[in-house]
């Protein structure tokens, strides 16, 4: 039943796209507008002049006529340079050249007529405007210039998307881009109108934990980044928008090839200050190369346009157990049961590979009044020795090279979109696309068990891991349709459009995590004399084994949206965008249901009695909810206060909304507890056995269990740690304001300020691995005195919290329900605040010489659980540990953050462009530690998940092993993330010539770059032990990852 | 004889050919040119729609002089309206460097290198009941009776009526309709 509205829509949607007759316009997603008034000589609007419109690449041609007014109006434009040709009865034919229409532009071009009988025809090269007089927000384009001209290592163009005033990301991390104080994820990533994300990680397509090109960059045309403030037409977002728009063929014919190479002569060694270590280059070398190639099928009618990027890159990993000393000490160390010779055999150098291919092909067809549009790409990246966690890494301590992975991540899109003149001022659009990605990870040891040497404090031995990761392999695919409709309309000063977009995503993973085993031992002569501390390992229950209860069956969601805008002329120096956009999200079912138990749900109340929280059966919160309650209207108002293009003043309010990346579902949806359990053995520490009840297999290192749990070993499986989702979880939502004004300093140069505030709600609580929130730990009100409970919701006692909300002793608290584990809530009460003044300055496009400068001071506040997998991958748990995350500076507060950019020709035509970056460090988590008491009780992933009661036998151990807690320094509670890293400095060059070969159509250009130019390295210190970002241990804020080191660059390309 | 006129006849019609091309071939213009080829093209419509006092026109002179006091900011984009008929008179174009010629002028441009000297400038205009025109800033406020601005690719303009009143020329109200008018009484936007 709940189905039938995503039924009726689709049959609209199929309705739409067959019938488009109603109206709407303005500027279409990948495409532009160009409006405007004919005037005659005295200023008044002439009628019924006939305007063609011609894209110069393509003979695209459009025509219409002027109104009663003379306006005139052609939405949905492909980008590029027109020429406009204005014909009336008495007057001269006007021919305007040379208008070039950016990516998303709503371009004005007025026209004053001249009598026939005063001139007979004009050609007129038009001016370039510094200001958008119709665009409601500011936003960065970077253009063709740009893409050319701009120093780039890697060659992936969404690179540039960081040259936006609140853009903020650190090479290196899982998360795209954040734009305006937002998660990464919540970055929408439009490709030629469709959405080019993955939608189960949140991240972007293709590019699934590294960062890698999946677009050859010949093969953009242009794109445009906008912070804020687009209109309703475009979805699934809450931060920053990237709207990009591929190339197409021309009615010439062109072609490119091109080579850059990074050799390690051009890379400097890196210094680690903290450690005092000198690490190599990250690369050996890298090649880069490709080329495209583009033309007519059939002159003005059809084209093609193919594109290729291919990348071999090589770089040293060095990787090693901690402490050589006493590694060295007692070593060699053989493993002849895992056909080790030496453990230290392990360590050195290895080589990390990322080897990168995208093909890339597009039609077009003008095809009299339709327009259509093929575009297919492919991505292919094969990495080896992969780090994780934060990126990869190329200097690493306490892990050694078997104990990373190898992946391929391929994937290809196809998209198709048709664009139909209806009449004249009436355009339809219809897209459609299809993605599909998938990633094998892989382990490198040619065994499964993983061995952890934890180490003990005073002791100086080695630590470390080695053997495959605990949670490989992985297999994820990943499947993505799409269709949109818009049907626009121009009429008086009104453009309208209306529109739907309807977005399903599949996800079908194995995720076998400890199915391999992991032993850990406390310290490297208990690996010696093969004492184990205990064994974690994975069994299927219920007749499954333990690959087989990791496998999770394809899962949908689906996003439906409707949409209606009006941009208009309101006054001839007022112009209004406003809408209405609805998205509905269907989130999956769960195919296996959840445990039966109790559980709290939702938001806790706090009170001077004490906390209370809604329980609600397990049996009702198998499913994650629909979300059907996401209105967002959104207005926006440019006014030109003298009429004269000089001063635009710009301001806007919505609501933006994001579905929630459904790997927060994937725990939820895999049946908890019901197909698979993580058992804990222990083992005893003088004969090196298992302590198992009698009838169980004793164990050995490295022996492991039976994949399938028999009957003896079912009676060890602990409670089920379980996950769910809250049932009035609903999307983000961000409530956005920004005003500001925009003024021409000089002809083709203006400066903007803006501010813009975000109140952001449904901030996601809880999920996934790094910030699991336990809701089955308050009390049990069989046991405890005060804790009071009735039919619908429990008091929790106010004395199992400390003064500062912190939880005491978490894992000794009774559970709320015997009968279950961990119970991990996935809510959505978080909330944030964030507000930054943007100031731009831009001199516009010319073939000589352009520039861009944006600014931002801001400032970010949340209570919401941290991002996934980035800096704060380490950083506190503090759903775990608290009742309800305290008010404060987020993850994602970045004080001032500069770019500056542009491109100069020089004499001898030598061409020069730069990228300037400057920005305050990153908010940075701090943790005290738990782990004075040497009897406290392990926490989650360590037996404490599993209910098994594991101790830990002293502090060291402990605080290798994740027992995080917020620190109180002179009787105040440290906020989340009190200490911000060092500032980010960043300045690349690249200098270059282009020589004709014997003629001006070939063209060889040669280009030098260096990036990072003062070698300034950029280490952020985010933590990837435990203990880095521990107060008061002495590796506290080691400097473990650099993200830079001064490298150069040579390229060539020839150009025909 | 055939073959010399048969070569005569290719020249002529060679020659006519190169110069129909060349009246069929569009007039390039850079956005300054096209801007100027506008505002003259203003002057010139305007002009068609002013009725001047019959005393004006001196008796057996039919041409309408359009003087240009200070430098000429049109390029020669006045050339193209020069000829013109208006009102069954023709259109003559005449620079001028001082006021001394002004009596011949029936419209005046006002330069915008003429700014320090225009209350004197307008002084002599209204005498001599001379239409002027101007980019001046506050030309209507100060006494001139059209101010001329291009914004956007459009002609806007201002009339103040006292002042042309005052040197008897009647505006047709086909035009003062897109016109922001101004007065002495009411310096301010009135459209």
């Amino acid at each position: 039943m709940r189905l039938r509205p995503l039924g009726g829509a689709i049959s609209l949607l199929i309705l739409f796209a067959l019938v488009g007759t109603s109206p709407v316009a303005g500027q279409t997603l990948e495409k532009g507008s160009i409006t405007g008034t004919v005037y005659d000589p005295l200023g008044a609007g002439l009628p019924g002049a006939t305007i063609k419109l011609t894209r110069v690449a393509t003979g695209l041609e459009r025509t219409g006529t002027t109104d009663q007014d003379g306006r005139y109006a052609f939405s949905v434009l492909p980008p590029g340079e027109y020429r406009m040709e204005v014909s009336a009865r008495d007057f001269a034919t006007a021919s305007f050249q040379e208008i070039n229409l950016a990516v998303g532009q709503e371009l004005v071009k007025d026209v004053t007529l001249i009598q026939a009988v005063v001139s007979k025809q004009v050609a007129v090269a038009s001016g370039t405007e510094a200001i958008d007089t119709s665009e409601t927000y500011p936003n960065v384009v970077i253009d063709e210039i740009y893409l050319r001209e701009l120093p780039i290592s890697g060659r992936d163009f969404r690179d540039f998307a960081n040259l936006a005033g609140t853009a903020d990301t650190s090479p290196g991390l899982r998360s795209p881009v954040r734009l305006n104080g937002q998660e990464g994820e919540y970055t929408g990533l439009m490709i030629d109108g469709v959405d080019q994300r993955n939608s189960f990680f949140g991240e972007w397509f293709g590019s699934l934990e590294t960062k890698n090109f999946t677009f050859p960059q010949d093969a953009i045309q242009e794109f445009q980044v906008r912070d804020s403030g687009f209109p309703v037409e475009f979805g699934h977002a809450t931060g920053g928008l990237i709207n990009v728009v591929t190339r197409s063929g021309t009615n010439d014919w062109h072609g490119s090839g091109h080579w850059f190479i990074l050799p390690d002569t051009f890379v400097a060694d890196t210094y680690i200050p903290d450690t005092g270590t000198t690490v190599p280059p990250p690369f050996n070398i890298r090649h880069q190369f490709g080329g495209s190639v583009g033309g007519p099928l059939a002159r003005d009618k059809a084209f093609i346009f193919f594109a290729v990027e291919d990348q071999q890159q090589q770089g040293p990993l060095t990787a090693m157990f901690g402490n050589q000393t006493g590694l060295n000490s007692l070593c060699p160390c053989p493993v002849p049961e895992l056909s080790i010779s030496d453990l230290r055999d392990l360590q050195g150098q290895a080589t990390q590979r990322q080897d990168l291919l995208a093909p890339f092909l597009r039609l077009d067809f003008n095809l009299g009044r339709h327009t259509l549009t093929t575009r297919a790409n492919y991505t292919r990246n094969k990495t080896d020795a992969f780090t994780g966690f934060a990126g990869s890494q190329t200097f690493v301590q306490g892990r050694v090279s078997d104990n990373f992975e190898n992946f391929i991540n391929d994937g290809y899109a196809v998209a198709q979109s048709v664009t139909s003149v209806i009449r004249p001022k009436s355009v339809n659009e219809f897209r459609f696309s299809f993605s599909k990605e998938k990633r094998p990870r892989r382990r490198r040891a040619d065994f499964t068990q993983e061995t952890v040497i934890a180490g003990v404090p005073g002791v100086e031995e080695a630590t470390g891991n080695f053997g495959p990761a605990f949670f490989l392999p992985i297999d994820s695919t990943h499947r993505r349709v799409q269709f949109l409709d818009d049907i626009s309309y121009s009429f008086g000063k009104q453009d309208v459009k209306l529109g739907i977009d309807l977005n399903s995503n599949a996800t079908s993973q194995i995720y076998s995590g400890f199915a391999g085993g992991q032993y850990t031992f406390r310290s490297l002569a208990d690996f010696i004399a093969r004492r184990p501390l205990f064994l974690l390992q994975l069994v299927g229950i219920d007749g499954l084994t333990a690959s087989e209860s990791g496998i999770l069956p394809d899962f949908w969601q689906h996003d439906l949206s409707f949409y209606i805008q009006d941009h208009w002329k309101i006054h001839p120096r007022v112009e209004v965008n406003m809408g209405l956009r609805w998205d509905g999200v269907w989130n999956p079912k769960s195919k296996f249901g959840l445990p039966p138990g109790t559980v709290p749900v939702g938001k806790p109340r706090i009170s001077s009695d004490g906390v209370e929280v809604d329980l609600s059966p397990t049996t009702n919160l198998g499913n994650i909810p629909n979300d059907f309650n996401n209105w967002a209207p959104r207005v926006g108002v440019a006014w030109d206060i003298k009429g004269d293009g000089k001063t635009i003043v710009r301001g806007g309010m919505g609501f933006y909304y994001s579905a929630t990346p459904t790997i927060f579902w994937a725990s939820a949806l895999s049946g908890p507890g019901l197909r698979g359990a993580v058992l804990s053995i222990p083992f005893d520490p003088s004969t090196g056995m298992s302590l198992l009840p009698p009838g169980a297999p004793v164990l050995t290192y490295p022996d492991l269990l039976p994949s399938a749990a028999d009957a003896t070993l079912a009676a060890l499986v602990p409670p089920p740690a379980i996950e769910y989702a809250d049932p009035n979880l609903q999307s983000v939502r961000v409530l956005n304001f920004q005003a500001g004004v925009e003024r021409e300093i000089v002809p083709s140069l203006s400066v903007s300020a803006t501010y813009t505030q975000n109140r952001s709600e449904n901030l996601r609580t809880g999920g996934f691995f790094s910030t699991p929130w336990d809701r089955n730990v308050f009390c049990d009100p069989a046991t405890i005195a005060g804790c009071q409970i009735n039919a619908t919701s429990a008091f929790i006692p106010g004395s199992q919290f400390d003064q500062y909300g912190r939880t005491i002793d978490a894992f000794n608290l009774p559970r709320l329900d015997p009968g279950l584990g961990i119970a991990n809530e996935i809510s959505s009460f978080g909330k944030g605040r964030y507000h930054a003044l943007l100031v731009q300055v831009r001199k516009a496009f010319s073939d000589r010489f352009q520039l861009g400068i944006n600014y931002s001071v801001s400032g970010n506040k949340d209570n919401a659980s941290s991002d996934r997998d980035t800096d704060a991958f380490n950083g506190p748990s503090d759903p775990f540990k608290f009742l309800v995350l305290d008010y404060g500076r987020s993850q994602l507060d970045i004080r001032s953050h500069l770019t500056a950019y542009g491109y100069f020709v020089l004499p001898w035509d030598l061409h020069f462009s730069t990228i300037f970056t400057a920005r305050s460090g990153r908010a940075f988590p701090v943790w005290g530690s738990l782990c004075s008491d040497p009897g406290v009780v392990a926490p989650f992933g360590l037996g404490g998940a599993t209910g098994m009661g594991f101790q830990f036998q002293d502090a060291q151990q402990c605080s290798n092993n994740f027992d995080p807690i917020r620190p109180v320094v002179s009787g105040e509670l440290l906020s989340r993330y009190p200490i911000r890293n060092d500032g980010l400095f960043n300045w690349d060059i690249r200098l270059g010539r282009a020589f004709p070969l014997g003629t001006d159509r070939l063209k060889l250009r040669v280009t030098f770059e260096v990036f990072d130019l003062t070698d300034r390295k950029n280490f952020f210190t985010s933590p990837t032990a435990a203990r880095d970002a521990i107060l008061g241990d002495p590796t506290f804020r080691q400097r473990n990852q650099f993200v830079s080191t001064r490298s150069a660059q040579i390229g060539l390309k020839l150009d025909w | 004889m055939i073959l010399r006129r048969f070569i005569l006849t290719g020249i002529v019609a060679a020659w006519f050919a190169a110069g129909s091309v060349a009246e069929a071939r569009a007039q390039s213009l850079s956005p300054q040119e096209y801007e100027n080829q506008v505002k003259a093209t203003f002057i010139y419509n305007f002009s068609r729609f002013i009725e001047w006092p019959a005393e004006t026109f001196t008796r057996g002179k039919s041409s309408l002089t359009i003087c240009v006091l200070g430098n000429n900011p049109f390029g020669g984009a006045l050339d193209s309206i020069e000829g013109k008929n208006v009102q069954g008179r023709k259109i003559e174009i005449e620079r001028l460097a001082g006021l001394s010629k002004l009596d011949a002028c029936k419209i005046l441009f006002v330069s915008s290198s003429e700014r320090e000297h225009l209350k004197e400038i307008l002084e002599s205009a209204k005498h001599s009941r001379i239409l002027t025109i101007s980019e001046i800033n506050q030309f209507t406020q100060a006494g001139g009776v059209v101010a001329l601005a291009m914004r956007k690719d459009r002609i806007h303009f201002s009339v103040n009526l006292d002042a042309a009143n005052e040197t008897g020329v009647k505006i047709s109200s086909t035009v003062l309709r897109l016109a922001t008018i101004v007065n002495y009484a009411h310096q301010g936007e009135g459209r």
